[in-house]
């Protein structure tokens, strides 16, 4: 027997090493009377660090595996081992879920998973598993990979009719062909003592695991309003948990997640799912016949009835929808043929839709106060209507006045030519709006110069002075029409409104916590959409506020933070929404949802647009028409354009900071920084006719005129320079003139230059 | 999220497929996809956790976890047994992985000067219950460590490699695996003292 070993402090590292060893083998703490408490407690930390489990928090652990065994299943099927550029699209969790849907389509992943049953079923009764011994190594030898090839493409299955075999009707209503969907229906049962049940459902599912379904509760069975009728009962899982919550009571059920499961955490989220997850009807015996066609749901359907077996006092008939093999029905009759015990029925089927990745509920499971809002819609873009929200009131119409004359200051800027070409422009540009600090008093200006003069050539132009009341170091945001200009004053935490006919400000709202540096006008100059902080002052919330000091929250129910992003139309707000974790507290930072929000209803909707964490610093950036969303992709390297209304984006072949559409859409300028300088580059939303417009050795801030023509560059100062420097730049013949001021040279600064349109 | 009792039901022992050694597995799984799945299924959990440990948030050991089980898919048949034990192969995977992503470059992120956070005064009431916090909050303390300890700490807690399988994959020598170990929980409990999050909920007097 080996004698205790002695340890001191000079060979202390090799007794933690022993005793974490025994620690983990064990799963015992290592009691240890003749050691410091430092040690102790170092035992005690390494205890806490073998009993964490990150993986808790996986979410997309299901999704994985089935996209690998898919994978590996076409690897084995083909003899081709996957390249690297193979299964590339799928490198990102966000990305997985995408390229999953986008393969499964609405055949793809059903025809799949039918495959990997195959051969499963194949592979295991033809290699009954022996006993397991290592592989010569030769058999396993290292071979190059295989160039890339592409998947095999899915072959469409014919839609079920009275013609196709019983065997196949029964193996598609078994496993419907679908990776996520949308039901909205009703389930009625007639209970043995004779009271019918009826309830109204909805069920959002994803086959990784996710999903939600909602449910009325017990419902008159003589009949119900749509409309006006609440959900009681939310069931939720992330894919890895679920639970069931009471809404009325706003408290989980106690036996949430008390039961196991064995394909979908949601299998057993009440009666309705019999119809969603039907594996149960593969084991059953009896007499099966297909026995006529219908319409349901608007899908066409087969008709099953199915006998269980002689004399079985319950039959059931089946409406199969033609083409995914769902069921969109099923009655349950006494032997009478007749008398139905149970109908459960979906009204409303939408397959293969982008699963929300936020869907109320889910964030956090133990939070039943995500579910307050919940409605049942009529779609499964509509997923939740806040109930106090407040219609907003018709938008006061700006009344059109004419320009009056202005004073004249007795400054003038001088416009300094950098290059040769004479600058000679159509007045058309609108005037440029500029603010003045002058360091040796601090004192703050807003001037502005006639576009007449800006663009004629003139080497000086006269400015018109007006004050700067915020004394904050912020851009202007002009309305559609210029009629008026916001500001953000966040030294005294205003919103200003600026009128440039009378050159008055006016506080449009105080106080105005605002919480980021952005204002979007609505395409009408209705409504300006703005970050605003949350009561709490740990949040931000998207706050409307209207010409006449009205302010509407958009989305407060969605919480955590928001940014507006702009507007889709004049009643379609876009906003981005994530959870940050704040230093000291608990919680999970998670990748921006991006919604649409209506203002006449006050729904919103999530998009699915998949965004990357990194969209948090890289904010997307609308086109001026609405329709496109510049997103950051490839994890922040580079920048893709997305419809918004798919998943699909279109990689941007240029890379840059701080990317601006130009008016008509058709170029976006980015920032780019090659050998420490910094370029200005314009490329088409194409990729193609790239080109530099603009070097300097600090970052330049690019704001464009209003036709598209000119560009306005604010140059961050340099290193050797005392201040930032303010150019003009005409796209149409190249010609860049520095504005200067009579002040001294580095004793002021001309910043945030605005076009009033 | 909340802790299980890892020691006593550790992944690497759940499940009908521990009767297999891993390099058994490794080698029906170059036969089928179900025996991939069991692969799979058998190392998500570490490979997962030690992604956790080595970058900042579980969106990012989601998007490794899928590159290695990818790469994993591709490179199985190149695995022999009689090359070595399959762990260490594994993990060399996943450590390339994660150096790899650090290595990519970093975008530069935009400053939004007037984005004011308001820390919390008052602990959430969720906050207080220790074992709902306790993961987060030791992950939290892991930030404060330099790479190398993030890694051997990762192998060594979550993948579950002995500090020989350690040694032979980071080059170093078993004994200064051990050292690194010990100065790496070191760090961490003064880390959790400063943040004061303590060592294991009940906080020394001082």
């Amino acid at each position: 027997m080996n004698s205790p070993r002695k340890y001191s402090s000079a060979n202390i590292e090799e007794r933690f090493s022993n005793d974490l060893e025994e620690l983990l083998q064990t799963g015992s703490l290592p009691v240890r009377q003749d050691t410091s408490p430092e040690y102790q407690e170092m035992l005690q930390l390494a205890s806490r660090f073998a009993r964490i489990d990150p993986s808790q928090t996986s979410r997309y652990r299901l999704a994985l595996r089935a996209r690998l065994v898919n994978l590996a299943t076409v690897q084995h099927q083909t003899g081709n081992r996957l390249s690297e550029g193979s299964s590339r699209p799928a490198h990102s969790s966000r990305q997985a879920r995408s390229h999953r849907l986008a393969l499964a389509g609405k055949w793809a992943l059903g025809v799949a998973v039918l495959a990997a049953v195959i051969f499963g079923l194949v592979w295991i009764f033809s290699n009954v598993l022996p006993e397991p011994r290592p592989e010569p190594a030769a058999a396993s030898t290292a071979s190059p990979l295989p160039t890339e090839q592409p998947l095999p493409s899915p072959t469409p299955l014919a839609p079920l009719s009275l013609e196709t075999p019983l065997e196949e009707i029964l193996g598609r209503m078994t496993s419907p062909l679908w990776s996520t969907l949308w039901a909205s229906g009703t389930a009625l049962t007639e209970e043995l003592a004779g009271q019918p049940q009826l309830s109204l459902v909805q069920a959002w599912i994803d086959r990784d695991g996710r999903g939600r379904v909602i449910s009325s509760g017990s419902l008159p069975s003589d009949g119900f309003d749509p409309a006006t009728t609440l959900p009681r009962f939310a069931w939720v899982s992330d894919g890895s948990r679920y639970a069931l919550y009471d809404l009325q009571t706003g408290q989980p059920d106690p036996s949430s997640g008390l039961f196991g499961w064995a394909n979908h955490a949601l299998e057993n989220a009440g009666p309705f799912m019999e119809l969603v997850f039907p594996y149960y009807l593969s084991g059953r015996g009896g007499v099966f016949q297909a026995v006529s066609q219908d319409i349901l749901a608007g899908r066409p359907v087969l008709i099953v009835e199915w006998r269980p077996e002689a004399g079985a006092p319950l039959q059931d008939r089946f409406w199969v929808d033609a083409e995914t093999g769902q069921l969109l029905r099923r009655q349950t009759l006494l032997a009478d043929e007749v008398t139905v015990v149970k109908d459960l029925r979906l009204d409303a089927v939408v397959y293969d839709q982008v699963f929300p990745q936020n869907l109320a509920g889910m964030a956090d499971l133990a939070n039943p106060a995500d579910l307050a809002g919940i409605r049942f819609t009529s779609g499964p873009q509509d997923v939740l209507v806040p109930a106090e929200y407040l219609r907003l009131p018709e938008p006061v119409q700006p009344t059109p006045a004419p320009i009056p004359q202005v004073e004249v200051g007795g400054e003038t800027l001088t416009l300094l030519q950098v290059d040769d070409p004479v600058i000679i422009g159509e007045s058309g540009s609108g005037d440029l709006y500029l603010a003045k600090r002058v360091f040796s008093d601090e004192t703050d200006g807003l001037i502005r110069l006639d576009d007449a003069c800006v663009w004629s050539g003139s080497a000086s132009c006269p400015v018109v002075e007006m004050d700067y009341p915020s004394l904050a170091w912020t851009p202007l945001y002009w309305s559609p029409d210029g009629s008026q200009a916001a500001h953000l004053d966040t030294n005294n935490n205003r919103l200003l409104l600026l009128d440039p006919l009378t050159n008055q400000w006016r506080a449009l709202l105080e106080p105005f916590l605002s919480s980021a540096q952005l204002l979007f006008w609505s395409p009408q100059g209705d409504w300006i959409a703005a970050s605003t902080q949350n009561e709490q002052g740990n949040g931000s919330l998207v706050t409307l506020v209207r010409a006449d000091g009205l302010q509407q929250l958009a989305a407060p129910e969605l919480g955590g933070m928001q940014m507006p992003l702009g507007w889709l139309a004049d009643d379609q707000l876009l906003i981005m929404q994530w959870e940050d974790v704040q230093k000291g507290q608990v919680g999970q930072a998670t990748a921006p949802t991006l919604y649409t929000v209506n203002l006449a209803s006050g729904a919103w909707y999530p998009l699915p647009v998949v965004l990357g964490r990194e969209a948090v610093g890289m904010l997307p950036v609308l086109s001026p028409d609405g329709t496109q969303l510049l997103v950051p992709a490839d994890g922040g390297a580079g920048w893709a354009i997305s419809p918004m209304v798919t998943d699909e984006l279109s990689p941007l072949p240029a890379v840059g900071m701080n990317p601006t559409w130009s008016p008509d859409g058709q170029w976006i300028a980015l920032v780019q920084v090659v050998e420490g300088v910094y370029q200005v580059n314009l490329v088409k939303v194409d990729g193609s006719e790239m080109q530099t417009v603009f070097e300097w050795a600090a970052f330049p801030v690019v704001t464009w005129s209003p036709d598209g023509l000119r560009l306005a560059i604010e140059a961050s100062p340099a290193q050797d320079q005392p201040s930032a420097s303010l150019f003009l730049l005409s796209l149409q013949d190249g010609a860049l003139r520095q504005v200067l001021s009579e002040n001294e040279p580095g004793s002021y600064e001309l910043r945030y230059p605005s076009f009033r349109p | 999220m909340k802790e299980t009792d890892l020691l006593n039901h550790p992944p690497s022992q759940a499940g009908p497929a521990e009767q297999f050694e891993p390099e058994t597995l490794a080698q029906n799984a170059q036969k089928s996809p179900q025996s991939f799945a069991v692969l799979f299924d058998r190392y998500y959990t570490r490979v997962f956790n030690y992604t956790r440990y080595r970058c900042e948030d579980t969106d990012t050991a989601e998007d490794l976890t899928s590159l290695v089980f990818e790469r994993l898919l591709q490179k199985i048949h190149q695995y022999s047994a009689a090359r070595g034990p399959f762990e260490p192969w594994l993990f060399a995977i996943v450590r390339n992985i994660v150096t790899d992503h650090h290595r990519s470059p970093k975008t530069r992120e935009l400053s939004w000067e007037d984005f004011k956070h308001s820390p919390a005064s008052e602990p959430s009431p969720e906050s207080l219950v220790i074992g709902r916090e306790s993961q987060a909050e030791l992950l939290r303390a892991l930030e404060s460590l330099d790479e190398r300890s993030r890694d051997l700490l990762g192998l060594k807690f979550a993948a579950r490699l002995t500090n020989r399988q350690i040694a032979e994959l980071t080059k170093m020598g078993e004994s200064n695996v051990g050292v690194t170990l010990y100065r790496a929980i070191a760090r961490l409990r003064q880390a959790l003292q400063e943040s004061g999050a303590g060592t294991s909920g009940t906080r020394r007097q001082r």
